[in-house]
């Protein structure tokens, strides 16, 4: 079966000269549909320039981005906007909402920068499913962190994209939030068979995936199939993180 | 998507509010400069000449340069049309009656008004309500309010330019709006004048004007009903629009350019501080194109709102910009406004298009936002200038240095239009220009004890927010320095030469302002000036697009009351066409003795005139020398606008003041600053665009920097400590701000030495300190104020991730 997405010899530095960051260095890695795969590694080891790569977020400056059958190297600014909103859902660790909107028209706002009018009861129905269905009048600002990020998960459904890009979906939030946060996501793979791309320092939310991907320096290092929480936190304190 | 834009702006409405208060300003300011000018342009109106249908007078346009360069001035009164063509157009077929007018500038117990003939009166209509017609050359007819307090059959005095005259009251009349007339014999109403200065007709229907047109030729003017005010010399609208134009024009120009820099670094900011929020809509699917428009729209939005506000503003202020400019003089007496829509219009297109240009910056800075930034917890934007703004700051530096030295030889009028370029200049490259020297300036200060070291980090690190304010406190100072000296530099060389020039015991002035009947000096045989302009029509010599001021002088009466320092030739020669001309006039046109020039005079009469002297000292009088008997039979009123005795001058004179030399110099200066006032109404626009801009730039740097306070209190600072940080940081960047105004100040004046016009620089330290203090009290108060302000939020405030 075709991987969702596949990054082949993927290469991405910042800056210029002397002060060049080398973030990404010749990663291939391939996501299967319908899989969880969490990434991990220590700071600075290139866990969110992957993501960007993998999102269209994000140019590599070398290398190929396959999401489906889309070549994502070769879109246009406008394509991957397009893309974005119907291919792909993020979740991030923080202002994942804008303030101005409320949490119904967050939830709907990939649809709204598509030009389509959003049927009626369609933001509910994704309120519904993360179990904040009473609170779809409220700004962001009137919701507890928790309560924002799963508005955020719920924005991350609507347009129906086959794959959630999550960066530190639990990083801002207290336990009980964050288990929560992750049991959600854990169905939208089980019972919806979507794909889950996540970026994690939290080994707790690692073990949910059903895969783990541990970078370091910009290079894949190892990875682990069926994760358990102490095997993963055994091995990012060989890595030094 | 444009719902989305305007939710933001809701919620964003504080963010905007520096920038709409802005716009509002600007666009009140065009706004009420376009009711101004659609007031000065709407049809002058019938006036007094409601009953004709034509009125011809002589041409009354002078047209300067040629090609893209070409003005049209029009002159307030042309020159006389005599009985015969009265006559003549009288016999046109189709023409019903010919009825030729006058008006002669009069004094009347104190009051200035216009003497018309008789016949003239039933062309507005002025009606008789008392009394009856005068028939003898000495009975007169007054309007009710110049007669006030007479009654009919007594005499009353009146001051005409061939002197006093004592005339029996026959009648009354009611009186019309604007202005103050008296009626007396069309013969010796004549007689005053020398001429008519237009005809009236009334014709048959059907009279084809265009066909009169061409028969005339172009040396007569058919202007129609609508129009035929212009041709009253009695009327003051028919007063110089093009001063009035220039004013508004540059005091509106200038604003806008200020306004378009000012708002353009607010909503830059505006833009900056909503990084995340555009890498959130980026990262869930909006293209760069819709990030754009909502930019775009809501900016337009913004401007569009402050245009309605300013309309609003210009319907109650243009009355008191219309008094103002009433008061200094360029406007004339009676001037109204009376709203037109168009100005409306442009009000409102103005305030939409300044914020529009203004956004432009702002809105490549929003696309350059990479939508991963949305991941990034705490996105702060690395700042580098701009190749853009790098090239939009020396783009304004080089015109500021291209005007300094293109016009050197009039530095003192050039001196502010340079002064803004250049703190135009500075301000865009301001994180180059004065936040590299204010950090020099935090590392020297940052040395040692906690504030100064948190100052010197801030000042170091903030280059783009110091600057940011810096730049408005250096264009408040740089605007008002050169404003402020060039003013006292040209006064005082104008001064310097009146004191040389005039060497009179006396001097004779019309106490109402207006002028004195010439017999005066030629009673007393003393010298009267005639203050006059001549246009001179070569290229070279056209003096922009304005006439050269003139004096008509008698040369023979001009010893020991005037001094003009000949320099070649002789003053004995200007009668008849031979003029003498200043030497700047010659160095400017390369103008020789014995040269002959094209002219035309205040009338619009064609003259051509022979140079028979050069002469120095021209400054406060005029750059050409006429004949007296030549200026009166041109000028708008045939009278001395000064009369210089030697020795005792025993005058008695209704009207009348007689000033002593030190009186008149002290005269001097009372114009002198009337002139000043006209171009501070100009200036203190743009220093109110400026000093806004020191409150917003302070308001936002302090947004800015407030986390990172927060922060360091956090880590144990104390209150007491961060605001000494504050107020050394806020010290650094005035003190930079200030001395980058002294610097522009210098620089804008570094060619003054070439001005001849400009004599020594002159520094007047009241007024130079008053400066200084100001762009100080400005900065001081527009960095501390909104950094107390916002000091006073909770500490708690999350420090990094909530803006």
């Amino acid at each position: 079966m075709r991987p969702a997405i596949a990054l082949t010899t993927v290469s991405r530095s910042y800056g210029r000269g002397d002060s060049a960051v080398r973030a990404l260095g010749n990663v291939s890695l391939e996501f299967p549909a319908g899989s969880f795969t969490a990434i991990m590694g220590p700071s600075g080891s290139g866990k969110t320039t992957l993501l960007q790569c993998a999102a269209g977020l994000d140019r590599p400056d070398s290398g190929s981005v396959r999401v489906g059958e889309l070549e994502l190297t070769e879109l246009s600014e406008k394509r991957l906007a397009q893309l974005r909103r119907r291919e792909v859902g993020f979740v991030f660790q923080s202002f994942n909402l804008l303030p101005s909107l409320t949490a119904a028209q967050n939830v709907v706002l990939p649809l709204r920068l598509g030009g389509q009018r959003p049927k009626r009861g369609t933001a509910r129905a994704a309120l519904d499913r993360v179990g904040l269905g009473k609170r779809a009048r409220h700004l962001p600002a009137e919701l507890s962190g928790g309560q924002q990020q799963r508005v955020a998960i719920a924005r991350a459904l609507v347009a129906e994209p086959r794959v959630i890009f999550a960066d530190e979906p639990t990083g801002a939030l207290d336990t009980r939030s964050a288990r929560e946060a992750l049991a959600l996501l854990r169905s939208l793979v089980d019972e919806d068979g979507r794909t889950i791309v996540m970026v994690t320092h939290d080994p707790v939310a690692a073990a949910v995936a059903d895969r783990v991907v541990f970078l370091a320096d910009g290079q894949v290092v190892d990875s682990m199939t069926a994760p358990r929480a102490d095997a993963v936190a055994a091995r990012m304190t060989a890595l030094g993180a | 998507m444009l719902a989305i834009g305007l939710r933001t702006l809701r919620t964003r409405a504080g963010s905007f509010l520096g920038a709409f208060i802005m716009l509002a300003i600007v666009a009140t300011v065009v706004a009420s400069a376009g009711q101004l000018m659609a007031s000065a342009l709407r049809d002058p109106g019938p006036g007094r000449f409601a009953r004709a249908d034509l009125v011809v007078r002589a041409q009354s346009e002078v047209t300067l340069g040629r090609g893209e360069a070409q003005e049209i001035i029009s002159v307030p009164r042309s020159a006389r049309v005599s009985d015969a063509t009265v006559t003549k157009l009288a016999d046109l077929p189709g023409v019903e009656r010919a009825v030729g007018d006058l008006s002669v500038p009069v004094s009347v117990s104190g009051r200035d008004a216009h003497v018309h003939g008789w016949p003239a009166a039933a062309l507005t209509p002025y009606r008789l309500t008392e009394g009856r017609a005068p028939r003898m050359a000495d009975e007169v007819v007054l309007d009710a309010g110049v007669a006030h307090g007479v009654h009919v059959g007594e005499a009353v005095r009146v001051v005409t330019p061939a002197g006093v005259r004592t005339l029996r009251m026959t009648g009354i009349v009611a009186r019309q709006p604007l202005q103050s007339a008296l009626f007396m014999t069309d013969r010796a109403a004549r007689e005053l004048s020398g001429g008519y200065d237009a005809v009236a007709l009334t014709v048959a229907p059907g009279f084809d004007a265009q066909a009169l047109r061409t028969r005339l030729g172009p040396g007569m003017e058919v202007l129609p009903r609508s129009e035929a005010s212009a041709a009253d010399a009695g009327n003051p609208r028919a007063l110089a629009q093009e001063e009035l134009f220039a004013v508004i024009g540059a005091g509106g120009g200038m604003t806008i350019f200020v306004a378009i820099f000012v708002v353009a670094g607010t909503i830059t900011f505006i833009t900056d501080r909503r990084r995340r929020e555009i890498a959130l809509l980026r990262a869930m699917g909006a293209t760069p194109g819709q990030v754009r428009r909502m930019l775009l729209v809501e900016t337009a939005l913004v401007g569009l709102l402050a245009g309605a506000v300013g309309c609003g503003g210009a319907l109650l202020l243009a009355g008191t910009l219309a008094d103002a400019l009433t008061n200094v003089g360029v406007a004339p007496e009676g001037f109204t406004v009376r709203p037109h829509w168009i100005a409306h219009v442009v009000g409102l297109v103005a305030g939409t298009l300044v914020a529009l240009l203004a956004s432009l910056v702002a809105v490549r800075r929003g696309l350059k936002v990479r939508p991963g930034e949305a991941l990034v917890a705490a996105a702060v934007p690395q700042r580098r200038l701009g190749p853009v703004r790098a090239v939009l700051g020396l783009l304004a530096l080089g015109g500021g240095v291209t005007l300094v030295i293109a016009l050197s030889h009039d530095a003192t009028a050039y001196a502010v239009l340079a002064a803004l370029c250049f703190a135009l200049g500075v301000a865009t490259l301001s994180p180059l220009l004065l936040g590299h020297p204010a950090a020099l300036l935090g590392r020297l200060i940052g040395a040692d004890g906690a504030s100064r070291f948190l100052a010197g980090a801030g000042l170091a690190t903030g280059r783009f927010r110091v600057g940011a304010v810096a730049g408005p406190i250096a264009l408040v100072v740089a605007l008002a320095g050169a404003q402020v000296i060039s003013i006292a530099t040209a006064g005082e060389a104008v001064r310097e030469v009146s004191a040389a020039r005039v060497q009179a015991d006396h001097v004779l002035v019309a106490s109402s302002g207006g002028g004195l009947p010439p017999e005066i000096a030629d009673r007393l045989g003393a010298t009267g000036m005639v203050a006059t302009e001549v246009f001179l029509l070569d290229r070279e010599l056209s003096n922009g697009s304005s006439a050269w001021p003139a004096a008509g002088l008698d040369p023979e009466t001009l010893d020991g009351t005037l001094d003009l320092d000949v320099r070649a030739g002789s003053l004995t020669d200007v009668r008849g066409d031979g003029i003498a001309v200043s030497t700047r006039l010659a160095e400017a046109g390369d103008v020789e003795l014995g040269a002959t020039l094209s002219a035309r005079m205040a009338d619009a009469g064609p003259r051509r005139l022979r140079v028979v002297a050069i002469y120095e000292r021209a400054l406060g009088m005029g750059d050409i020398v006429l004949p007296r008997a030549l200026a009166l039979e041109h000028a708008t009123a045939p009278l001395d606008s000064a009369v210089f005795v030697r020795g005792h001058a025993d005058v008695e004179f209704p009207t009348v003041e007689r000033l002593t030399r030190a009186d008149y110099f002290r005269a001097l200066d009372s114009e002198l600053e009337d002139g000043a006032q006209v171009q501070w109404v100009v200036a203190a626009l743009m220093l109110l665009m400026a000093a806004m801009a020191v409150f917003n730039s302070g308001a936002m740097a302090a947004a800015e920097r407030r986390p990172e306070l927060v922060l360091a209190r956090l880590a144990g600072a104390t209150r007491g400590q961060i605001t000494r940080a504050q107020t050394i940081e806020a010290l650094a960047t005035t003190a930079v701000g200030i001395v980058g105004g002294v610097a522009i100040v210098m620089a804008s004046l570094a060619g003054i030495g070439n001005d001849a016009q400009a004599g020594t620089l002159v520094v007047p330290l009241g007024q130079t300190a008053f400066v200084l203090a100001l762009g100080a009290t400005l900065g001081l108060l527009g960095t501390l104020l909104p950094a107390a302000l916002l000091g006073r939020a909770r500490l708690t405030a999350n420090a990094g991730l909530r803006e």
